[in-house]
């Protein structure tokens, strides 16, 4: 298996590395070009570029866990995820419009415009940093220690986090958002194809599709149940998928990329491609949970329930490896879109309004890349449960900017006070009730901070004066575009 | 109102009629029954919908 998986990462990676550089011909100067592609990205590369990004290597150790342990409400938790990108069908061409009126680089830089104060894009992009760094510091672990695992640490956890932190600085320094986009595809299909065929042998194990399914109703029946075993309460239901709902906007690595499609009808292609790849890999990762319940029963840590069932007889171990490398390419290529997005965030919204002209932004930003990497490897060594927390209220957390994206919209009278007041505001709340893990009155932590955040957003923006001469300036040219593309 | 945001107005009211069932119906209607067909049924036959109603919402972009 080490020897094994040893060249198939080698070979990942060497191909991955030519991908890359093959991405900087072409690559144009500027920072549209840089972190946008020059908004000439295409639907079809898009679409897979939104899987790679969106799907981490959750899907297939964190939901299979989820599936292990809970049951059936794991498939609909990440459907409701799914139904969320009904979101990018509203927000999308508003997102896309205004970025081609205005020339936006960032979500953030959009809501410093619109509020007319360069402080509520400070906010986001600094609630981003904060939430953002531990997400993908949890990434690495999860390479370190499936890398460990699988090789009996002849590539050690710390070797892993490496691994996984190089690739994903080289594929994001190389060409920025146009080499993101190309490993980001590449890495897709080999994270789909992996697991596809890693499935197909799980069911061949326990008897095929008609058997499996008659074995889980037989044996496991409670599983198939809601609330089931006991994990998916209504209760935990809804604070789990409240947040994950509002993902396609408040996540700043997928909502940027509304900004670098080539066309409409491009951002639509990227859309329903996602959506149709997004119900696969999710019908899978469920499957693969399910079966790990029958093929290693009993475990007292549900996430191991994907490490255990490689190690088993019904995977052969060519397969096994090819599956780790896709488990791999789906953590990697969610850092590296968080690199980038992160790099332009703190470029050009924290960086450039305090340098005067912007001087050296370019060069700022990559140096924010290396220095987010260095901090999520040096987060990811640690270990701390800290990390872990904040990764987990990262959904949460990013969801306290919900009410000012779509006050940017769809209300006129929103304010640059409302909006940073709530995102503070709630953000620290919301924080602070993960930390401690307290759900007041019963009702989930991230309901209690969204909440928050649109009744903070609304009571401050009516004590404030709003922009209205900006509101309007703001929205001309997005209504009009609205109309001419006949979207609602 | 034009014939485009009638449309796209119903389409949305599906969506949200949807996202609600997806909620409703499981924990509610089909709670504690243990077989394929209830909320493993329910959960993938609204995947399938909210795929479809995406899908008719951009249908009348004229990019």
């Amino acid at each position: 298996m080490t020897a094994g998986l040893t060249a198939a990462l080698v070979l990942y990676a060497l191909i991955g590395v030519g991908v890359a550089l093959a991405a900087r011909r072409g690559l144009g100067a500027g920072a549209s070009e840089y972190y946008l592609a020059g908004r000439r990205a295409g639907g079809f590369i898009s679409a897979l570029s939104y899987g790679a990004t969106t799907y981490s290597a959750f899907m297939m150790v964190g939901l299979a866990g989820l599936t292990y342990a809970g049951g059936v409400g794991a498939l609909g938790f990440e459907l409701v995820y799914l139904a969320g990108l009904g979101l990018v069908a509203i927000f999308g061409p508003r997102f896309w419009l205004a970025s081609r009126a205005f020339g936006f680089i960032t979500p953030a830089e959009m809501l410093s415009h619109r509020y007319a104060s360069r402080w509520v894009g400070g906010v986001m992009a600094v609630t981003a940093c904060i939430f953002l760094i531990p997400y993908s510091a949890v990434q690495l672990m999860g390479i370190g220690y499936l890398v460990s695992a699988m090789t009996d640490r002849v590539i050690g956890f710390e070797q892993g986090i490496f691994i996984g932190a190089a690739l994903a600085l080289i594929w994001t320094l190389a060409a920025g958002m146009r080499s993101v986009l190309w490993t980001d595809a590449l890495q897709v299909v080999v994270m789909l194809v992996s697991s596809l065929i890693a499935v197909g042998f799980v069911l061949a194990a326990l008897g095929g599709p008609a058997a499996f399914l008659a074995s889980t109703r037989a044996d496991y029946g409670e599983w198939l149940a809601v609330p089931g075993p006991g994990l998916f309460s209504l209760s935990t239901f809804i604070g789990l998928t409240v947040p994950w709902f509002f993902f396609s906007i408040s996540n700043p690595q997928v909502s940027q990329r509304l900004f670098t499609t080539e066309s409409l009808g491009a951002m639509r292609t990227m859309l329903l491609g996602f959506l149709v790849l997004g119900f696969v890999y999710t019908l899978i990762s469920v499957i693969w949970g399910f079966s790990a319940l029958q093929l290693v029963p009993g475990l007292d840590q549900p996430d191991l329930a994907t490490p255990r069932l490689l190690a088993t007889a019904a995977i052969p171990a060519p397969v096994a490896v090819v599956l780790v490398v896709g488990i791999i390419a789906a953590a990697v290529s969610t850092v590296d879109s968080i690199l980038l997005s992160l790099s332009s965030l703190a470029a050009r919204d924290l960086y450039r309004p305090l340098a005067p002209g912007g001087a050296r932004e370019m060069l700022a930003g990559q140096a924010v890349i290396l220095v987010v990497t260095t901090l999520a490897i040096v987060f990811a060594r640690l270990q701390l449960d800290l990390i872990t927390v904040l990764s987990v209220a990262a959904s949460s957390g990013l969801l306290v900017t919900v009410p000012s994206i779509v006050g940017c919209f769809f209300w006129r009278r929103g304010t640059a006070a409302g909006a940073i007041v709530s995102m503070v505001g709630a953000g620290v709340a919301v924080t602070a009730l993960q930390l401690s893990g307290t759900d007041p009155l019963g009702v989930p932590a991230s309901v209690c901070g969204g909440a928050l955040a649109v009744g903070l957003f609304v009571a401050v923006s009516w004590l404030t004066r709003p922009d209205s001469a900006r509101a309007e300036a703001f929205l001309a040219p997005v209504e009009e575009g609205l109309a001419r593309h006949r979207i609602r | 109102m034009s014939d485009y945001r009638r449309r796209a107005n119903r389409t949305l009211a599906g969506l949200a009629i949807a996202i609600v069932m997806a909620y409703a119906l499981p924990y509610g209607l089909l709670r504690d029954q243990p077989v394929w067909a209830a909320a493993f049924l329910v959960w993938l036959l609204f995947g399938v919908g909210v795929i479809a109603l995406i899908a008719r919402l951009v249908s009348d972009w004229q990019p």
